[in-house]
């Protein structure tokens, strides 16, 4: 440590011009680094592991398609549609198919019907569509013609559905943007002619609102948070000077944290979002720290550079330990299994650790350049207002007084938070991470009232070996299952092959193997492949259910596995629930189980540095209650007001804990420095003396840390709203705890030290 | 495997040198080519509108590609014609295909009055019907091609005509 302080001496603040020439280049290369990250969602790397539901999953998702590769096209018109609209969407339907990535499409135009005049198949909407008495009885059938509730054709008759589905080839993200956005032009184009509007949805244009709004979010609170900092170092600190040295910092670190995420190929996702507004909170905290130490030296009438290179000695050491329990918390997140939190653990890691070297670097360095400056010279000077001092002193004085009532309450309120906390349960919903409002879900859910739910429970079947697809047998086993899983609550619709066979006994009921083959045979691979899989041995059935969250979704696949275990099935052999919802639920929830981990993993090794560090068994065991209790009180109250734990909350909550600790250590580092200035042992006027000196930048840094998270306020992702709201409720409560509990338990430890 | 002598015949005489006639004919394939018209998609079913998005390229000096997509609300699949005719422009023989896995089917055919017949070798079996059709291409404008497939089923006599598709070049 005394190597890195004299390192920091001798660049930063002895040559404070060569380390700005060095860093300046290395600004610009960050910038250069911004323009290079890369932005996902997170979906698919979200769940990637090792564990058997994800091996499942992935061995199923290569035997059926996927409705994730899905776009659908919502048309829309303000009277029932006519003959002339459906020339338009069959134009557009033609068209759109030309489009690279495309793989398949259905739409009303897929629908059949019985041919009065030859008995044979048709196409239900007749061919000359300018027809209206054959048109309107068409469209009458149609949305009747899914006896389960699945039509493409809202009952009004002024809206249908086109999906188009994307070729297997298009299942990451990357691929199909191009693809969506030629349509979303295509329909542009040909929506406004007819007066008919196109609408575009489903899970890929959602993940790219995703997107779009992960994009939007860096700018916007990026450079609210910085702003926000200006203006309470402003209000604060009561000097324009100062609060420009004090954004100097915090924003050279964030371009350095943004730098890195593109040089080092990181992405940021709906979890690394809010990671370089925090980075540039914290870059913020500690450049305040150094702030408020130079310029209290300074009102005491030390010189420039003594006033800095003090402050440098006294000041680091937190700072950097500061920075070591913030990065511990972010790599317990690598217990977790799942690549996209692994990912925020090397990014938090490596983006704390860069910001501890520009405020350890540049902030000094700021400061011996800035005071060169007469202007800024004279607005360093901090005189103390004692009237506030001592007010604040009879405060102390008072929790020093009561310091057991204060310690025991403290402890009770932690165990008492904890017995609340203990029932919550996680959850996990995809939606979670775009706005209801975002005209993609609302379209989204317009086209589900008429056109049954995108989410699916999905039940892969096994063909018993002397059975083919189209064999009776089978239709007894899927008729079985679909009545079983039918009665399972919250079903919309269960859809198997046996509805391709309904629709084609529509006249006598009966349907011939040959009939059945010929028609499967004859649709869209893409289609084909929903029902039937590639092997050609296997089935699936499609229970159609809306998202409501891990919970409803895992009892309902449970409900779903009891009932088919009821069922004596002849031709089939039924697997396991699967399908990216119930796979994402029960992932989603090992993950929370994993984040749970990781913060006790934090909650121990936190504390027992802090000891290591200073060498004080009683700063370790002092700092264990102030910082759980901000955290376990945060996740009382998220059960109080029935919130479940999502993934956000779980990784802000342990995040949050590396970051409460920083104002317990700075007053155990001015507890430290009394302690070596005074050469006494811990005592209530020792800890009064520390506190009262560090209690107004503790203060002061957790309103701007506070204000700084506000910035995700204007996030368009509710989650990372939600992630900034919880971590400013923490720090808020970690504050008082560290300004009333804190004292006391280390009064309480010293007395029974028989030190105090 | 008459289709195939045919063929290979006429690939043996493009070592010929080629008179200016046969070029003027493959060369009016050249280009990219957008398609409109109708289709019966199982041959005697509905009409049905049908679009496709062609390119027509010469892989030799007397034989031609013209290989694209096409599209109906049904779903869309791959679309090839490929002509070779022999040194007089006179003689014609064709593979067409018309989905990315069905087999190509032979044509062979004349040139007649500027329009090109094609008749399909030899029937194919397509369930209980036995099929066999001609298709005629002609070029009604400079810019224009017409694409016709009278499909005849040979069991019971009956005759439809299943495709009817104007190409009009783009560039």
């Amino acid at each position: 440590m005394n190597q890195l302080i004299r390192l920091i001496l001798f660049l930063s603040v002895d040559r404070p011009i060569r380390v700005a020439l060095v860093t300046l280049p290395i600004v610009l290369l960050a910038i250069l680094g911004i323009f290079r990250i890369n932005f996902e969602d997170g979906l698919r790397t979200m769940f990637t592991s090792d564990s058997e539901d994800f091996r499942n999953y992935a061995g199923y998702a290569q035997t059926f398609t996927q409705s994730e590769t899905d776009i659908a096209v919502l048309i829309s018109a303000n009277a029932p549609l006519t003959g002339a609209d459906f020339t338009v969407i069959e134009d557009f339907i033609l068209e759109a198919q030309f489009i690279g990535g495309i793989g398949g499409v259905y739409s009303i135009f897929n629908l059949t019907g019985r041919d009065q005049a030859t008995g044979e198949r048709a196409r239900l909407l007749p061919a000359d569509l300018t027809d209206k008495a054959a048109l309107d009885a068409a469209l009458v059938a149609a949305t009747a013609n899914s006896a389960n509730g699945l039509s493409p054709m809202s009952p009004d008759l002024r809206q249908t559905v086109v999906v188009f589905s994307l070729g297997a080839d298009m299942s990451n993200l990357t691929a199909p943007a191009t693809p969506l956005r030629d349509l979303e032009d295509l329909a542009g184009v040909t929506g406004s002619p007819g007066g008919l509007q196109f609408q575009i949805t489903g899970l890929i244009p959602i993940r790219e609102g995703i997107i779009a709004g992960l994009k939007n979010d860096q700018m916007k609170i990026n450079i609210l948070g910085a702003f926000l900092g200006f203006l309470l170092s402003l209000a604060m600190f009561r000097s324009f000077w100062v609060a420009i040295i004090n954004t100097v910092t915090p924003v050279t670190a964030l371009i350095f944290c943004l730098g890195s995420f593109g040089w080092l190929g990181l992405s940021i996702n709906a979890l690394t979002n809010a990671l370089p507004v925090l980075i540039l909170v914290l870059a913020s905290s500690d450049a305040i720290h150094l702030t408020f130490d130079i310029r209290r030296r300074l009102g005491r009438g030390e010189d420039q550079t003594s006033a800095i290179k003090n402050a440098v000695i006294d000041i680091a050491p937190p700072c950097v330990l500061t920075s070591l329990t913030t990065i511990l918390a972010f790599a317990s997140l690598f217990y977790s299994g799942s690549p996209i939190v692994q990912d925020l653990a090397l990014a938090g890691t490596a983006g704390v650790f860069l910001a501890m070297l520009v405020v350890l670097f540049v902030h000094p360095c700021v400061f011996a350049l800035a005071s060169t400056i007469p202007a800024v010279r004279r607005a360093l000077p901090l005189i103390e207002d004692q009237t506030k001092a001592r007010a604040a002193g009879r405060v102390q004085a008072y929790t020093i007084r009561n310091f057991r009532t204060i310690t025991y309450g403290g402890v009770a309120l932690c165990l008492g938070a904890l017995v609340i906390l203990l029932p919550i349960q996680p959850e996990y919903r995809f939606m979670e991470n775009i706005e209801k409002t975002h005209p993609v879900v609302q379209v989204l859910e317009q086209v589900e009232q008429f056109s049954g739910p995108i989410n699916s429970i999905n039940i892969p079947l096994g063909l018993a070996q002397r059975y083919e697809a189209t064999a009776p047998e089978v239709a007894e086993d899927l008729a079985k299952l679909t009545k079983a899983l039918g009665n399972v609550p919250g079903v919309r619709a269960v859809v198997s092959l046996n509805d391709v066979r309904a629709l084609l006994a529509d006249g006598d009921g009966v349907v011939s193997q040959q009939e059945l083959a010929k028609t499967i045979e004859a649709m869209p691979q893409r289609l084909r492949n929903r029902l039937i899989g590639a092997d050609g041995r296997s089935l699936q059935v499609i229970v159609m259910v809306p998202d409501q969250g891990s919970q409803i979704v895992a009892t309902q696949a449970q409900q779903m596995a009891d009932e088919i275990a009821k069922l004596d099935l002849r031709a089939t052999v039924a697997g396991a629930p699967t399908g990216f919802l119930v796979m994402s639920s029960s992932l989603a929830d090992d993950m929370i189980g994993q984040l749970t981990i990781s913060f006790l993993i934090a909650a121990l090794a936190c504390p027992a540095l802090i000891g290591f560090w200073y060498g004080r068994l009683d700063f370790g065991l002092a700092a264990i209650v102030p910082n759980i209790l901000p955290i376990v009180f945060a996740g009382a109250c998220l059960t109080v007001f029935d919130y479940d734990i999502q993934i956000t909350s779980a990784l802000a909550l342990t995040i949050a804990f590396g970051i409460a600790l920083d104002d317990s250590i700075h007053v155990f580092n001015r507890l430290h420095l009394q302690t070596q200035l005074d050469g006494e042992k811990m005592s209530d006027r020792l800890i009064n003396a520390a506190m009262t000196k560090v209690r107004p930048v503790l203060i002061v840094t957790t309103v701007i840390l506070s204000a700084g998270l506000f910035a995700t306020l204007i996030s368009e992702m509710p989650m990372i709203r939600f992630f900034g709201m919880l971590c400013v409720g923490t720090f808020v409560m970690a504050l008082l705890s560290d300004l009333i509990l804190l004292p006391a338990i280390l009064t309480w430890l010293g007395r029974n030290r028989g030190e105090a | 495997m008459r289709g195939f002598v045919i063929f290979a015949g006429l690939l043996a005489a493009l070592t010929q040198p080629v008179p200016a006639m046969a070029k003027d004919v493959v060369q009016r394939f050249l280009g990219v080519w957008v398609g409109q018209g109708l289709v019966r998609p199982n041959g005697f079913d509905a009409l049905e509108k049908v679009r496709c998005k062609v390119k027509g390229t010469l892989t030799a000096p007397t034989q031609v590609s013209f290989v694209g997509r096409c599209a109906t609300t049904s779903g869309a699949t791959a679309f090839g014609l490929f002509v070779a005719q022999d040194e007089t422009g006179l003689l014609f023989a064709a593979k067409i295909q018309i989905s990315a896995v069905a087999t190509e089917v032979d044509f062979k055919g004349r040139n007649e009055d500027g329009q090109i017949q094609l008749l399909q070798v030899s029937p194919v079996q397509q369930e209980d019907r036995l099929l066999t059709s001609k298709v005629t291409l002609s070029f009604p404008q400079a810019r224009e091609m017409k694409m016709t497939d009278d499909i005849t089923d040979l069991n019971s006599g009956e005759t439809a005509q299943s495709l009817e598709i104007l190409f009009v070049r783009q560039d």
